[in-house]
């Protein structure tokens, strides 16, 4: 198959490139990514990639730079966004810009150029908040605007189904060691300001509720969706629920004389946690952990 | 109109064309596909189904305007083409890097609807259309049969339907409603210029709170 990557450069992205280079039944991988971030880590590095990718720099509203390559494809996985965590709220425009109407233009273009498979990743926030694990079947109440902008470029690839394979993966926040890996992820950003600071910062009073997934466990499943030819067209990908708190308590385990900074004490803030299907993190082949394990790796890859 | 009888509109339409067709006219139809677009679509289905549906994709429109495209056009075996602007989203933005429909809604217009139309009437020597006199003040003084600033032929047929007479026309072949109608959409276009309908404002949703009423097809593209 030949795959087409939105985002490509991106914090997913390059460990996805990395991963489906390795898939023998992926003959090309066009990496398209409009180096937004200035994370280059998808294009140096000690290990060499594999001959069949091709990075194109490009904007995914640049409609025709992005039909050229798609034509070349069969298989489109969609991750290009605007995401400013923890920022969700702000310049409302560009969340609708890119997340909306750059996701309404590449269904457009993927419709008319045979794609056959598309993976689109949205993200868990189109649940908005809950006391409760959201399933595939709930009614997604986004609140954040980012959550929104998302929710409503879901709406434009549900149109592709009657035309190709579509998947929705709703995905968790991501964390784990990666070449572009980003650090306004809650647990990458703990685990850079322990190995530095020794100090960790905690909104609220730390009860609430996130899920996780380690950014291994996403390249897994990717793959797996793209074997796939499943009748599920929604996918919560996450392999843990965890408490900012708890996870906080994981890092001690590492950095014994961690010290936290509780900001706001008072609140308790909302929680966001999404069924675990533990018979799809099986079949993906998952690696499964204990969160103070995954630190302590993590940790192995500060050069000192 | 005095008494509307289905058949003889189409026989009327059908003889209308045959003029042109009788030459090896090269026609077209546009349409927005909303609710009020279906009975003409439906009347050319049925006395004329070879010629091309042009739908201008703006690539602002509701996902359920492309899902109600294509039924419609699997439903009435239409040929139905797209026609995009040849400018890139990535350069439809301001110095500010604002979509033009969020600062200059003329100029949106333009790129994605006037410009790519003008281009496709290259294509073609006759250009029908389903403006109806009881829409606005502009299409009220239009003429069934007018020219674009370019020569080509504008058909309007439609031109003296009233809005009952379309509401008539569905019923009778049981036309699909665009799916947001019910949820109070009235007049549907672009996503970000269009409003639900709001009783206190007549203008039933479209570039809510301007002056603008037109999009620039019916008042660019046409001989004054």
């Amino acid at each position: 198959m030949n795959i087409l990557i939105t985002g490509a450069a991106g914090y997913i992205g390059t460990a996805l490139v990395e991963t489906l280079s390795r898939n023998t039944e992926v003959q090309h991988i066009i990496a398209y990514d409009n180096l937004s971030r200035e994370n280059l880590g998808l294009l140096f590095g000690s290990e060499k990639l594999s001959e069949k990718i091709t990075f194109v720099k490009g904007e995914i509203l640049d409609d025709k730079k992005l039909r050229a390559q798609m034509k070349k494809c069969d298989v489109c996985i969609h991750l290009a966004a605007e995401v400013s965590t923890p920022y969700a709220d702000v310049n409302h425009h560009l969340f609708e810009q890119i997340n909306h109407w750059g996701t309404a233009g590449i269904c457009t273009a993927a419709e008319e150029c045979g794609i056959q498979k598309f993976i689109y990743f949205s993200s868990a926030s189109v649940f908005g908040f809950g006391t409760e694990e959201f399933t595939a079947d709930d009614n997604p109440k986004p609140v954040s605007l980012y959550g929104k902008s998302k929710l409503r470029g879901e709406n434009h690839v549900n149109r592709l189904k009657d035309q190709m394979q579509v998947c929705i993966v709703r995905c968790a926040n991501v964390f784990g060691y990666g070449a572009s890996m980003r650090f306004d992820a809650v647990l990458n950003k703990f685990n850079f300001d322990a190995r530095f600071k020794n100090r960790i910062t905690l909104q609220g009073d730390g009860t609430q509720y996130r899920s996780f997934i380690h950014i291994d466990n996403v390249c897994k499943a990717v793959n797996g969706l793209l074997k796939e030819q499943s009748e599920e067209s929604i996918v919560l990908l996450a392999d843990r629920n965890e408490r900012i708190i708890d996870a906080a308590n994981a890092l001690e385990h590492v950095y014994p004389d961690l010290e936290r900074i509780f900001i706001s004490s008072h609140l308790q803030l909302n929680s966001l946690r999404l069924e675990i299907s533990e018979s799809f993190n099986q079949n993906a082949g998952f690696t499964m952990k204990p969160l103070h394990e995954h630190f302590a790796e993590f940790k192995t890859h500060f050069r000192f | 109109m005095i008494k509307f009888d289905i058949e003889k509109e189409h026989d009327r339409i059908r003889a209308d064309l045959q003029q042109w067709r009788a030459k090896n006219a090269k026609i077209c139809i546009s349409s927005s596909f909303q609710t009020h677009s279906i009975p003409l679509l439906h009347v050319i289905s049925k006395v004329a189904p070879d010629i091309d549906v042009l739908f201008l994709d703006t690539g602002f429109h509701f996902p359920e305007t492309y899902g109600f495209k294509d039924e419609i056009g699997r439903l009435l075996k239409l040929n139905i083409i797209s026609l995009r602007s040849n400018i890139p989203k990535i350069k439809q933005r301001n110095s500010e890097g604002v979509f033009y429909y969020a600062d200059d809604p003329d100029h949106c217009c333009f790129l994605n609807k006037t410009q790519p139309m003008n281009d496709a009437m290259q294509l073609y020597d006759v250009w029908i259309s389903g403006v109806r006199r009881d829409q606005n003040a502009n299409r009220k003084a239009m003429e069934s049969f007018t020219r674009t600033p370019g020569g080509k032929m504008r058909y309007h047929p439609i031109l003296d339907w009233s809005n009952k007479n379309i509401h008539q026309y569905r019923k009778a072949f049981k036309l699909p409603p665009h799916p947001l109608e019910k949820e109070g959409y009235l007049s549907i276009g672009c996503e970000p210029c269009t409003q639900k309908y709001n009783p206190q404002d007549a203008r039933e949703g479209r570039w809510a709170g301007m002056k603008k009423t037109e999009c620039g097809l019916h008042t660019d593209l046409i001989t004054k």
